[in-house]
């Protein structure tokens, strides 16, 4: 479902480049769930971000559903991910002027899908992670495991092939952590999706069918 | 795909959270919309009333004629009407009267004229049984219903009015239901022998108004004799649009200039909005909405600010416009022709072009900020942006440069087009905009360099948060900027312009009193010079003869002066010299045109005019162009010696006297006062020193409309500065609140709010004065005399700069005083935890 070869990627800084990774090589296998551990600053959130098309590498390939998107122009890249890429990040990045329903609707709505499909899809989506009753209100409003519950209805409602999470269950207490992390895996198996899961918990990469470590720029399988 | 799949609620309820940003905002466009209005409602309404005066004047008429030279002979409306078929011609006698101490207005004409004139054109009152009696009854008179209303007049009921000193009887036979605005609805009506028995004047007339097509009036012209004068009433209509033109054109780009200020406002406030919704729009890029729609998000939501600005401004630039009517009315009637109590009228199309130009702005100046938000990048998510981001950078600085550049030379190729000097002036705001980033942050640089030596801590920090903040504020700095550089740049001008005025009126008013009648347009006879001449204290007595003649076919006012010293010391000469005023005066060499007709007419020294003389075409030289700020139109200086060698007139229009040294002023002016009661003539005598202190009252009052709109544009940018404060210093709460933790006072946080925004308004400040200069030069060497062909003596005034700082720091500071307040009080816990 995804593949990554010999990617490679370095940042700038005071006037000096510093190689982040070279030649990384990664394969995900469709409805896969891998977490991806490693120190901080390793490179980890950067590589989520190239597989997600937020930002592209220096050099490598990245394919996606046989589609190859290193190369592709910005206009193309946010098309693709619009319709087969969904993300979860620590801090929720929910819309705060926006409800709920109108946050988990918004890749629908970007998507052109007709009133009547969105709204069951939203429905549907808000139901399966708790919050149906909470449709209209806004996301100050709800505790940090519900917001998290929301973004993660929002990465899903579009039936995206590849769901990419960033430490999502970082800033939420261990009970609300369990809770959320059973919600995910269990959605991303329900969409039949691909889930690539960064985190420095232990405990959290233990849930996953497959552990790689980003150590000196390469994945190393644990 | 379109923008529209981005839901609009965001955006209201961001501005519903943030409602103080929201209705600054609103009242920034609001208030670039209003001036907009109002002076369009303002110019409009003088020249409505300047038509509404030329309808009472002329009524269904196209044409008038005229004697070039006292009054026409009745025997010419004969001719006209026999001998040329003229059929819509009505000859008038004008009576002036009073009736129960009231002037009033009696015309003389011939009643059956009125019969032959197409039905809308009729007078009304003529019809019926009243006309009979109107042409029969000795001093019968149609009385309009609403002065016989005000002075109690009715039928058949005789009343008595004066004629100067002269009591005469007259007889209201009808009431005349007419509106004040008609063609002679304001005046008693009488057959044409009535008036001029009652103002014995048999077999005179003051002129022959005519309803005439081009061919018609063409072929009438080739067959008038010389002493007779055809002109069109639309003319006059043309010339009050071309006295008018600077004026207006002046008006208008003063609120251009606020919209200006606006958009810099606009342009700041979408800036700020589109940071603090940096992480929003980042989402949005990340789930897949497209930086085109962004972009048109952005726009949706600037149009709507725009028009929802506009509309407020619209109604209350009507409020604003009926302020500057009287204003404007005002100044109109002091600078260029009479005009009546304007009353605010504004077309549906004016209205429009408000919106437009409103609307259009808000868009023009969220252009940039909508480009940045479309490029935001789903990646900002995980950063910062960089402190001083959208201050712009070198490349901003040399377009700039570039521009400054385009603009003397757009100035030395438009010739004397006053609108390409004014888009000349609004380049080199905008280019001097473009420079301001980049000279912000070297001076901010060098204080924090200056406070790094001196080792002041406190201060460095108030640099630094200036520093940090440009980002956001630098718009508003901008604006506020550009609004005191208008300042001082209108004031510099005011102020050459004044002392210039002060200085002709010092060299034009040579002599010590000066003696004319009352009623502008009354003569006084010859004998008059004589008379104060061999008054006790009267060292010289010289005259003056002020006509309106044809000058190279257009009407021109023509002073015609004796070759006294008060004469000839009268006049600053700008080209030629003394002995030029001495050969003209002197010697009858030529003539001497005033600086606006010179340059109107590109005329120079060696030059010939032709002057219509009742004895045919008189052909004069230049020899010399004079200062004068009298008319924009133009004047010329006539030899009395040519005049009266040409002109049968021997009447004075005004006399100047010189009075002996040790002479009792005062008791002279009692003297020749009641020369003229004897004589049954109201006379005016008015010291030099009165005449300077009257002119330079009318000059002020010509300038507190520009005060007025300077002090709007002024306003928009105080409105500019304290949102954009407002907004940075709420978004810094955390910050101050980390300060406040750390252990600072609530007294030393608003303390350090008001010196970051002191040390802005500073900013600000400092960089408003070249830009001022600049303009002043431009509002002086180019605009001024492009507009209204006068050269001015620059004069700098140094309390100006101090002015304009103290106007900057003030506004700053004001500005600063609510969020300062807020900061201070705020709850520290909520304020260490805000978002």
């Amino acid at each position: 479902m995804l593949r990554a070869e010999g990617l490679s990627y370095s940042y700038r800084e005071a006037g000096r480049d510093h190689p982040l990774f070279a030649d990384l090589d990664l394969d995900l296998a469709a409805g896969e769930r891998v977490a991806l551990v490693g120190a901080s600053g390793c490179g980890k959130s950067t590589l989520l971000n190239l597989l997600g098309t937020i930002d592209s590498p220096d050099g490598g390939s990245i394919r996606i559903g046989g589609t190859e998107v290193v190369g592709l122009r910005e206009p193309e890249r946010t098309l693709f991910r619009r319709e087969h890429l969904g993300f979860v990040y620590q801090r929720f990045l929910l819309i705060p002027t926006l409800t709920v329903g109108e946050n988990v609707r918004l890749p629908l709505d970007l998507l052109g899908l007709d009133a009547g499909e969105t709204g069951v899809r939203v429905a549907s989506a808000l139901d399966a992670v708790g919050l149906a009753d909470r449709s209209e209100s806004f996301p100050d409003h709800l505790s940090g495991g519900e917001q998290q519950r929301v973004a993660i209805a929002r990465a899903l409602v579009h039936r995206p092939r590849v769901l990419l999470a960033d430490e999502p269950t970082g800033s939420l207490d261990a009970s609300t952590a369990e809770q959320v992390l059973d919600l995910l895996l269990d959605q991303t198996a329900a969409a039949a999706g691909t889930l690539l899961l960064v985190t420095h918990s232990e405990a959290v990469a233990a849930r996953a069918d497959r552990v790689l470590a980003l150590e000196d720029g390469k994945l190393v399988p644990r | 795909m379109s923008a529209s799949r981005l839901p609009i609620a965001a955006s209201l309820r961001f501005y519903r959270q943030h409602p103080l940003q929201l209705g600054l905002t609103l009242l920034g466009i609001a208030l670039g919309a209003a001036v907009i209005v109002a002076v369009a409602i303002a110019t409009r309404a003088a020249a409505v009333s300047f038509d509404r005066s030329l309808e009472v004047l002329a009524g269904p008429m196209s044409h008038e004629l005229r004697a070039r030279e006292g009054a026409l002979p009745e025997a010419v409306y004969r001719e006209l009407r026999i001998e040329h078929g003229i059929r819509f011609a009505v000859p008038l006698l004008r009576v002036r009267l009073l009736i129960e101490g009231e002037a009033v207005e009696l015309v003389g004409t011939d009643p059956l004229a009125f019969l032959d004139l197409p039905g809308e054109a009729a007078a009304p009152g003529f019809g019926g049984g009243s006309l009979a009696d109107l042409m029969v009854e000795p001093g019968a008179v149609l009385v309009p219903a609403a002065l016989a209303t005000r002075l109690g007049l009715a039928p058949g009921m005789p009343a008595l009015a004066l004629i100067g000193e002269r009591r005469v009887r007259l007889r209201p036979i009808a009431l005349m239901e007419a509106q004040g605005d008609d063609w002679l609805g304001d005046a008693l009506l009488a057959d044409m022998a009535t008036a001029q028995t009652l103002a014995r004047r048999e077999g005179e007339i003051d002129s022959i108004q005519l309803r005439l097509d081009d061919r018609e009036a063409q072929a009438l012209q080739g067959v008038l004799p010389g002493n007779l004068e055809l002109s069109a009433f639309n003319t006059q209509r043309r010339a009050f649009d071309d006295m008018t033109r600077a004026f207006r054109t002046n008006l208008t780009a003063m609120s251009l200039l606020a919209v200006l200020v606006a958009a810099f406002l606009v342009y700041n406030a979408m800036s700020f909005a589109v940071v603090q919704r940096r992480s929003t729009l980042a989402i949005l890029r990340m789930l897949g909405a497209t930086p085109r729609q962004l972009f048109h998000r952005l726009l949706v939501e600037a149009t709507l600010l725009g028009l929802c600005g506009a509309l407020i401004g619209l109604m209350l630039g009507v409020l604003l416009g009926q302020s500057l009517l009287v204003l404007v009315a005002r100044t109109v009637s002091d600078l260029y022709v009479s005009v009546d109590a304007l009353r605010p009228d504004l077309s549906p199309l004016q209205l429009l072009v408000a919106l437009l130009v409103s609307v259009g702005s808000v868009l023009l100046a969220t252009l940039s900020p909508a480009r940045e938000a479309a490029r935001t990048a789903p990646a900002a998510l995980e950063r910062e942006p960089a402190a001083g981001q959208g201050t712009g950078g070198a490349g901003l600085f040399l377009s700039g440069a570039g521009l400054a550049v385009l603009c003397p030379l757009l100035v030395a190729v438009s010739g004397d087009s006053l609108e390409a000097a004014f888009l000349a002036l609004f380049l080199l705001v905008a280019a001097y905009a473009m420079l301001c980033p980049l000279l912000i942050r070297s001076l901010l640089r060098a204080l924090l360099a200056l406070t790094a030596r001196v080792g002041d801590g406190r201060l460095r920090l108030v640099f630094r948060g200036v520093d940090s903040a440009l980002g956001r504020t630098a718009p508003a700095l901008i604006a506020l900027a550009v609004a005191v550089a208008a300042t001082v740049g209108v004031a510099i001008m005011i102020g050459s312009f004044r002392s210039s005025v002060a200085d002709w009126l010092d060299a034009t008013l040579a002599g010590d009193l000066y003696v004319y009648r009352e009623a502008s347009g009354d003569r006084l006879e010859p004998a008059w010079a004589a008379r104060l001449a061999a008054l006790p204290g009267v060292a010289s007595v010289s005259v003056a003869r002020q006509r309106r003649l044809e000058v190279d076919g257009e009407a021109l006012r023509v002073l015609v002066l004796d070759a006294s010293a008060v004469a000839t010391r009268s006049f600053d000469l700008l080209v030629g010299d003394d002995e030029s005023v001495r050969r003209v005066l002197a010697d009858g060499a030529g003539v001497l045109v005033s600086e606006p007709l010179a340059r109107r007419r590109d005329l120079r020294p060696g030059d010939t005019l032709r002057i219509a003389a009742p004895d045919g075409d008189l052909e004069v030289t230049l020899v010399g162009v004079y200062r004068d700020y009298a008319s924009s139109y133009g004047a010329m200086v006539l030899p009395l010696a040519v005049y009266t060698e040409h002109w049968s007139d021997r009447d004075l229009s005004s006399l100047a006297l010189v009075l002996a040294e040790n002479a009792d002023a005062d008791a002279l002016r009692r003297t020749v006062l009641d020369l003229g009661v004897d004589a049954g003539l109201e006379l005016t005598v008015v010291s030099n020193g009165a005449i300077r202190e009257r002119s330079l009252a009318i000059f002020d009052r010509t300038f507190v409309i520009t005060d007025v709109l300077r002090a709007l544009v002024v306003i928009v940018a105080f409105v500019g500065i304290l949102s954009a404060l407002l907004a940075l210093f709420l978004e810094r709460r955390r910050e101050f609140a980390v300060l406040r933790a750390t252990g600072f006072t609530p007294g030393q946080l608003q303390r350090l709010v008001l010196g970051q925004a002191a040390t802005s308004g500073a900013i600000a400040g400092l960089l408003s004065l070249p830009l001022g200069v600049a303009l002043s030069v431009l509002l002086i060497d180019v605009i001024n005399r492009r507009s209204f062909g006068w050269t001015l003596e620059r004069e700098f005034d140094p309390w100006v700069v101090l002015q304009a700082l103290a106007l900057a720091v003030v506004a700053a500071v004001l500005a600063s005083i609510p969020p300062a307040r807020r900061l201070a009080r705020g709850d520290l816990r909520e304020a260490l935890y805000a978002p």
